[in-house]
Order: structure tokens, then sequence, then C-alpha cells
């Protein structure tokens, strides 16, 4: 087999290789896609991006974020404009009551948060977070001392669970980019 | 992973181009035997260093892809394991449950303590869109014909989701009314006892069986609408003070063999859409006679509109409540001689505040204060002079105390309570609740 | 001040009626607005109907139970004496009141219920059952005056239903005469439970609890009245309220009182004045004579039909409704009008008691908390009100 054979073969594998082997979240009102888009509206790419933690920086990033309620699968992307990056983008889960809530959030390079936008909410307990002037509250802010739960974040009545563990699930992300992502330049 | 593949697509070009350049050479140009070896070797070694680059590109791709793959569960082992079985399964717990301790101050002898409540929650989700909820409740520890004790199902449904915005209830479920009726458990209230309006006026924890659509708007508007069974008012007990205590309370049907040849309905509108804020109302209407002899058209009717707001520390609620039977005169008359009759309008109303006097990690200790006022019989149909009785009394209760929640779903509470318009003791009161 | 006692002794008498009425019932009876057709009363209670109206069965040969309890006359005596005459001559006065026999299958066993009497057949709860109480008459001397049990077997036996007698109980039963008056009352108490006159539901006020017919303004004025704690309060010790199930108001609460009921002169066992009736604790029981609080305590009767059957009181001392409502509002407010007034003038009050048991008369509950010079608790057109409602307790009210 030449090698041009084996260049194409390598072309094709590697494109099939690169599509998501596992449905990971059937984002039911937004898509992975429109998600980005909402969160940085100017990118035109969004680099899948690997995380591997150590025990360690585990510790280290739950302890700067507070208590936090069960996560689900975590993915991030990295925004990119023209060769410049703007930021990360987030994509968690958390437990609202009973089912996991699927959302996305944006970090901007100078740290600031975008607001949060819901994929998935699998139950009608708690479907109010999927107010826009709830997710906002978190656009602009950034630093841990500005997501304080009922204080900075207002609580939704009736949807206290909700929105305590979506606004925990925040500060984890948060906690992370501070510990891992800060520096553009870190990847694996 | 692009800057590969331009890689890789350019040594190909690369490749192509010299096979065909090698290949396509002028005729006309008469190469020499080391004109032609040399060039022999210049290809040999671009070809070389073309397979090893391609090597190395591609092995740098298959370890991105192989990393990329497997998404990242980075906390998902700390908490545990269950969460990934559950995952799997569709089947997932919850529960909550209290228990009380109530000391009269002027009665001891009566100082009572008990499992109020114990609720154990199973969910199952059949597919994204589709899944079950249910509940038991134990009340008071012991259900036995001579313990007084009792086991229910408070909630059984299924709940589908339909599109963007719209959920759809079929089953035994929570009616949307009120600030305590949906979010009833100890985590989620203050006080070691439910409010008396959201006990007696409207009778928590109310369920009903039937239908419920409920939708959220962008802005912040939820709606409920559903059609569900109603109140039995041929339960009502003329002999016995029950229906003093609670008029819904005593001819509500839990849905145990209900009577349902007469439905109600239910409508919900809650407006969460400033942070901090909530506000809302509802209204639940429905024959209660349920075609039984001796009674006729007797329509129940209970709206009440509610709201709350989180400034900073501080949390603030209030609600007001009101209900009326209609066409209780026919029916009162045959109980005439009994002490309890059926009023014609009840009603209740509390306001609220709290404050997050201390708060780390989680944990907070939160005073409150809390005035009712609420009449279980604010007014009776007229029967005749001497026969209609008397409207009965504004009971006040004033409740202090506070809250200590810690470990994300458990809270220690002790409050004071005084009682005005009816009597009976101040109550000292200490409470244990989780929820989870 | 409300008696609790008599409040826990109601409800508690309430729920054993309802247990008595499943026991007891049998057809036309418990259901408020008339009686139910049920099934025709059994062989036993139609001999002991025959019983019942069986004249010969006395010393007289002319008194039979339906003569003091006449089923025109809502199963209680239509003389207006006092106290009936009986005996072989019709001549030996009685001791008391015939009471209606309309509803006594409804009366509890008697006992003591938080230490209070209830219940018990005869006006002073002497009789155990509806059999024990169709005893005594047959034997008592002032009543059908018979000697002993062979007396009356003797006759039962020449009795038109005699072969009907023999079939039920036996070709030999008259060997036995004990067996035989015994076997006797029994079909008598079977025929109390089933026939349908005995508990018939059929008056004004059961109609208009079934929502079938309305009260005037007087009756219900009346009704008020009856009900109200501070004014008659007369529910106090006869409920007019349905059960909890629907049962219909027996008007009655099987309890026993002490009222003070005026010495009745009619009486000739009176004309001696050391002689005292005094209820539960006797002359005519002796099993309670040490609980000196029960002297001159009788049963609270039921007032259904009490329009019909005057005279009224254990001792018949008062022939119409009216002036048994103005004894009851005015025997403390106006003691001279119904007391026997001495010499200088004093009113010998509660003269039908000897003096150490008149602590035990009720003077606490409404209306009778009342003193010399204080406004009755009903004033006269109130009376006429409340009679008028009582006459809604009859049986056999026309819709």
């Amino acid at each position: 087999m030449a090698e041009a054979d084996r260049g194409v073969f390598g072309l094709v594998g590697a494109a099939m290789l690169m599509m998501p082997t596992s449905v990971v979240v059937a984002a039911e009102y937004l898509t992975i896609d429109a998600a980005q888009r909402a969160i940085f509206p100017s990118a035109d790419s969004f680099e899948p991006f690997v995380l591997a933690l150590t025990g360690e920086q585990k510790s280290a990033i739950v302890g700067l974020a507070g208590p936090q309620p069960p996560h689900g699968s975590l993915r991030v992307w990295k925004a990119v404009h023209a060769g410049v990056p703007l930021g990360y983008v987030l994509l968690d889960e958390v437990i609202g009551r009973s089912d996991l809530i699927t959302y996305a959030i944006g970090i901007g390079s100078d740290g600031a948060l975008t607001p949060v936008e819901v994929l998935a909410y699998r139950e009608s307990h708690g479907a109010e977070i999927r107010n826009a002037a709830w997710r906002r509250q978190f656009a602009d802010r950034r630093d841990l001392s500005e997501l304080e739960f009922r204080i900075d974040i207002k609580n939704i009545s009736g949807a206290t669970l909700s929105s305590e563990h979506v606004t925990q699930g925040v500060r984890w992300l948060l906690a992370l980019w501070e510990t891992v992502l800060r520096e553009p330049s870190h990847r694996s | 992973m692009q800057r590969s593949t331009i890689r890789i697509s350019s040594l190909l070009h690369a490749a192509v181009a010299i096979a065909v350049g090698a290949f396509a050479a002028p005729p006309a140009a008469a190469a020499t035997q080391q004109e032609l070896e040399a060039q022999l070797a210049a290809l040999a070694s671009e070809v070389s260093t073309l397979r090893s680059e391609l090597a190395r590109v591609s092995q740098e791709q298959q370890a991105t892809n192989a990393r990329a793959a497997v998404p990242v569960q980075v906390l998902g082992q700390t908490t545990d394991s269950a969460t990934v079985a559950e995952a799997e399964s569709g089947l997932d717990f919850f529960g909550y449950g209290q228990i009380d301790y109530s000391r009269p101050k002027d009665e001891p002898s009566d100082t009572t303590e008990t499992v109020s409540r114990f609720v154990v929650g199973m969910t199952n989700e059949f597919d994204e869109k589709t899944r079950m909820v249910s509940e038991l409740e134990v009340e008071n520890t012991v259900s036995s014909a001579d313990d007084p004790g009792e086991v229910e199902v408070e909630q059984l449904y299924i709940e589908r989701t339909f599109d963007d915005r719209l959920f759809g209830k079929v089953g035994l479920f929570l009616i949307p009314s009120g600030l305590l009726n949906e979010n009833h458990e100890p985590t989620r209230f203050y006080g070691v006892f439910r409010n008396r309006v959201e006990t007696a006026i409207i009778p928590t924890t109310w369920r009903e069986g039937g239908m419920l659509m409920q939708g959220t708007t962008e802005f912040g508007l939820r709606w409920d609408a559903g059609l569900t069974t109603g109140f039995d008012l041929s339960k009502w007990d003329p002999t016995s003070p029950e229906g003093k205590e609670s008029p819904l309370g005593s001819i509500h049907q839990e849905l145990a063999l209900a009577k349902a040849s007469d439905m109600s309905g239910i409508f919900a509108l809650n407006y969460t859409g400033i942070p901090g804020v909530r506000l809302g109302a509802s209204i639940f209407s429905g024959d209660a006679a349920q075609g039984q002899p001796g009674f006729d058209d007797n329509v129940v009717t209970l709206w009440e509109a509610h709201g709350t707001w989180t400034p900073g520390k501080f949390e603030f609620a209030a609600l007001y409540a009101n209900g009326h039977i209609s066409n209780t005169s026919k029916v009162n008359l045959t109980f005439i001689g009994n002490p309890t009759l059926i009023p014609e309008s009840f009603y209740g109303w509390y306001g609220q505040a709290a404050y997050d006097l201390f708060d780390w990690d989680g944990n907070s200790v939160r005073p409150f204060v809390r005035f009712e006022r609420l009449n279980t019989a604010s007014n009776y149909s007229d029967l005749s002079p001497g026969l209609t009785p008397e409207n009965g009394p504004d009971q006040d209760i004033i409740t202090g105390g506070f809250s200590f929640l810690f470990a994300q779903g458990v809270v220690l509470k002790a409050d004071y309570q005084h009682f005005h318009g009816i009597g009976g003791s101040d109550l000292i009161n200490f409470g244990m609740g989780y929820q989870f | 001040m409300p008696d609790f006692t008599r409040a826990r002794s109601r409800v508690i008498t309430l729920l054993s009626v309802v247990l008595l009425c499943a026991c007891g019932g049998g057809s036309g009876g418990g259901t408020v607005g008339g009686p139910v057709p049920g099934p025709a009363m059994s062989t036993l209670a139609q001999l002991g109907e025959q019983i019942f109206n069986d004249a010969s069965l006395s010393a007289s040969g002319t008194m039979s139970c339906a003569t003091c309890h006449d089923p025109d006359h809502a199963l209680s005596s239509a003389a207006n004496e006092p106290v009936p005459a009986g005996g072989a001559g019709l001549d030996v006065p009685g001791f008391r009141n015939a009471p209606s026999l309309r509803y006594v299958a409804k009366t509890p066993t008697f006992g003591f219920e938080d230490g209070a009497p209830l219940g018990g057949f005869d006006r002073d709860g002497r009789a155990v059952s509806l059999m024990e109480q169709a005893r005594r008459p047959f034997l008592a001397a002032h009543e059908m005056a018979n000697t002993a049990a062979a007396d009356v077997s003797d006759k039962l036996s020449q009795a038109t239903y005699a072969t009907d007698f023999k079939a039920m109980f036996g070709n030999d039963v008259f060997d036995q005469p004990e067996i035989a008056f015994d076997r006797a009352l029994t079909a008598i108490a079977r025929y109390e439970a089933e026939d349908p006159d005995f508990a018939p539901f059929t008056s004004k006020y059961d109609y208009f609890l079934a929502g079938r017919t309305q009260l005037t303004a007087a009756e219900r004025r009346g009704l008020a009245l009856f009900n109200d704690p501070l004014k008659g309060n007369c529910a106090a010790c006869h409920p007019s309220g349905r059960g909890s199930n629907g049962e219909p108001p027996l008007f009655t609460d099987f309890s026993y009182d002490n009222l003070g009921v005026p010495r009745n002169a009619a009486i000739p066992a009176n004309d001696d004045p050391t002689y005292f009736d005094l209820g539960l604790c006797g002359p005519f029981r002796d099993d309670l004579a040490t609980a000196r609080e029960l002297c001159g305590a009788f049963k609270v009767p039921s007032l259904r039909n009490i329009a019909v059957t005057a005279p009224y009181f254990h001792n018949g001392r008062f022939a119409t409704l009216a002036q048994a409502l103005a004894f009851y509002v005015r025997r403390d407010t106006n003691p001279e009008e119904w007391y026997s007034v001495d010499a200088g003038g004093a009113v010998h009050k509660f003269d039908d008691l000897p003096p150490q048991y008149i602590v035990n008369v009720n003077t606490t509950e409404v209306p009778y908390n009342r003193n010399v010079g204080d406004q009755p608790a009903l004033t006269p057109a109130e009376i006429d009100d409340v009679v008028t409602f009582l006459q809604t307790l009859t049986d056999g009210f026309q819709l």
C-alpha cells in the first residue's frame, strides 16, 4: 500500500474517530451546538478539550467551590475566533430534585461568566430554572465571592433544590477554571 | 485536530505532486543516468520523511481521539456510584422525614414526640421523556388497628415531557396551591410544624387524582391547569370536631376509593421572572356533592395568592387563602342539633420573615417569625333565626424560632408558639428533619 | 358550664345505640325519613304480638300489655290518670306513669360510664333486657296480677294461639310452666324488636331531617330554643341531632337525672308521708340502695311522641307539655307555683324527696341554674314555640 493510501486511510479514520462515540446528553431544549453558539456567538470553532485532573486538583476545586450535589458528565470546549481563544464552554450535569439537569456556561478569557444555558431538564419540579432572568444572574460575575447562593444568585421559591444545585455546579466550574484552565496555554 | 488534518492533506498533496511530477517529466529533456539516480535518491528521502511524519501525526491523532471519545467523569465517582448506576437503570430513590417533639406549656402531661412522617419516594425513568414518580408515607410511626399511625400513597403519577416547555402528569399528584403543598419537606419550611393556614385552610398535603399540564415561559411564568378528583361533602361528620379544625381536611378523599362523579379543576400561575421574587395564585373548584343523596350542587372553591421575596439575607413570605362551599343550608338543616355544621366560608393568611444569621460551608442558622390568622368557619349560610350557628372565632398564632440547616439536607428546628382565639396552651417544639 | 360527663356519656350512648340498632333493629327502623319496608315479622314475633294483646293473660281478664302500652297512643297509656290501676278488679293503684314503649329496643344495657348511670329498661333501669322488663307486669299485684308463672302458663295454654305456641315450643311446653312463661316473654321481646310500629321514625321532624319537608317558623324557633345551651338547653339530655352515620336522634341520652319533680298527691301511695319513690336507689330496685347520690334520679325518657303521651314525668305530675316546660324554667324562680307551702308560707321545695337527698337535685345545668327573682330561661311565648316544636316529634306524619 502506498504512503498516500495510508494517508487517506488515516484521514478518513481520523474523521470517524473525531465524532462522539457515546451520546452523553439527549439535548432536548438546546443542542450542544446551539448552546455553544449562544454562549460565544462570535466564535467560529469550538475545540473539544480534554481534562485529566489529579486527586489533589479535584480536592482543591471542591475546597474552593463548597458543597456539591451529585454531578453527571463534564465536557469542555475551547471557543476560538480567528485563532484567538475567547474562553471556555463548560457543559455539566447536576441533580435537580431526582433527575439530572444538563446545563452549560461560558467563562471568558478574562474570567467573566456568561448566562447559564439549560440544555435538558427532565422533571417538572423546579423547571423554573429555565427562566431567562434567573439564568442571566450569572453573567459578568468573575469571582466565587460573587456567586453566593441566595445572596448573589437568588433562589427560586418552589425550585430551591434545582436553583441551589445549578448554582453550586457553576461555582464548581468556576473553581475548576481558576485551578486548571486559567492559563490559556495549559492543556494535556 | 484540524491542524493535523491539514498536515496530512498537504503531505498527501506533496506526495501526489511529487509522484505525478516524477512521472510527468517532459520527455524531451535527456536526463543522464546520474541525474535520474539523484532524483530517485531525493524522492526516496522525501518519501521516508513523509512516512515518518505520517506515522507521527496519525499516532498523535489516535491518542487525541482515544481521549476525546470518553466523557470525563471528574466528580461522578466521588459522590456516589449510585449515580452512575441510576443513569443506566433509570431507577432512583428520594425521601424525607421528620420527628417532632411538642410540649404544651400549661399541660406538660400532653407532651408528645412522634415520627410525624417517614416518606420513601421512588422514581423510574422509562425513557428520556417518560418517568414515574411515587411517594409512600408512614405517619406516626406505627400503623395498625390499635396504633395511631397511617400508611398512605402520597403520590403516584406518570410524567411526560412534551416539548420545549411543557410537561404533563397523569395519576395522583400534589395540587399546585399555596407555598407549602408542593414543597412540604421539613427542610423547605420554617417551624417544627407546618403553618396552620396551609394545614387547616389549604389541606396540605393535598393531592388529587387526574391530569395536570404544566408549562413554563421564557420570561418566568409557570402555569398549571388540571382536571382532578375533588372533595366529598357526604364525609362531613356533624358530630365530630374535625370539621371545625379543618373543613377541607375533613372531607378530602386522598384518592382512596374516591367518589369521582364530580371532578374539579385547578388552575395556578406562578411568576418567578424577577430573581428573588415569586408571586402566584391558584384557584380550585368543583362540586363536592358527588351525587350523594341529600347533597346537591355543593361547589367547593378554594383560591389563594402568595408571594415570597428574598432580599439579601432576608426571606419574606406571605399568603392569603379563602374557601367557599355553596348551597350548605339544605344539608345543614338536617344536621341541626349537632355541634359541627358546614361553614359557607373559611379563610386564613400569614406573614413570615426569616434571616440567614450564620452561613458557612453550606450550613446555616436562620431565625424566623410568623404571624398567622385563620378562621375555619368565618360565615355560615342562613338557616333561621336561632338555628344559624355562630361564626367561628378568629384564631391568631404567632410562632418564633430557628432552623439549623446542615449537610445539604438535614435540619434541626426549635420554636415557640402562642395561640389566641381558641385557647390552648403555648407550645414549645423541637424537630429533626431531612430530605434527600 | 356544660356537664362534660353528660356530653361524653351522650357520645357513648349514641355509639351504643348504633350497635344496638344493628342487633335489635330488624326491619323498619334506623333510617331517617320513614320506615323501611322490611321482611315480615318472624313467626316468633307474630306470636309475641298475640301475647302482647291478649287480655286473658291477666287476673282481671281485661288487661294486656297493650292496655297500658296502647298502639293507638304511641304505646303508652291512653288514660289521663297519672298511674294506671290494675289487679283482679282493676282497683289496685300503681306507682309510676307507664312509659311509652316506642323505640324501647334501642335502650342500651344498664351500666356506668365515667361514673354516671346509663341505660336499662324501666324508669329506674332495673330490668336488664326486654324479656325481664316484660316479666314483671305479669306478676305485679297492681298490674296483671298473676300469682306465679304457673298462673300465666295456665292462661297461655287456653289462649286462642295455644296451638301455635305448642307448635313453636313443643307440645309439652305447658308441662313446665316456668319455661312456658319464659318462652312467652321471649316472644314478646321479639315482637318489640321486630315490629316496625315500635320504631317507625315517621314524625315530621324525621322527614325534616331527611330533607323532605320544612318546619314552620314557630317550629324552627322552638327547635332553636330547644338546642340553645343558654335558653332551653333541652338537647343536653335530649339530643336532637342526627348521628354521625345519619341515624335519626332518639331525643334521649339514656342518662339519669334528678329534677326534684313535685310530689303528686294523686298517687295513693303518696298519702303515706314516709313513702318516697327514689328511682335508682329504690324502692323498686335495691342493688343501688347505698348509692345515696343517685337517690331521686330517674332515666331520661325519649321525647319522641311526647305530645301524645301525657301525663309527664315518672309520677305523671303534669298533664300538659306547657306545664312541664313551665316547671323546667320556673322551678327555681317561682317555686311556690309548684311545691307545697307550709302554714308559715315557706315553700317546701323538692317535696318529693327526703331532706337528706335534696342535695342530689340538679341545680347547675341550664335552665335549672336560676334563683328566686331571676328571669326564667324561657318566656311563655318561647315555651309555646318549644311545645310547637315538640309536636313535630309525633310519629305518623303525612307528607
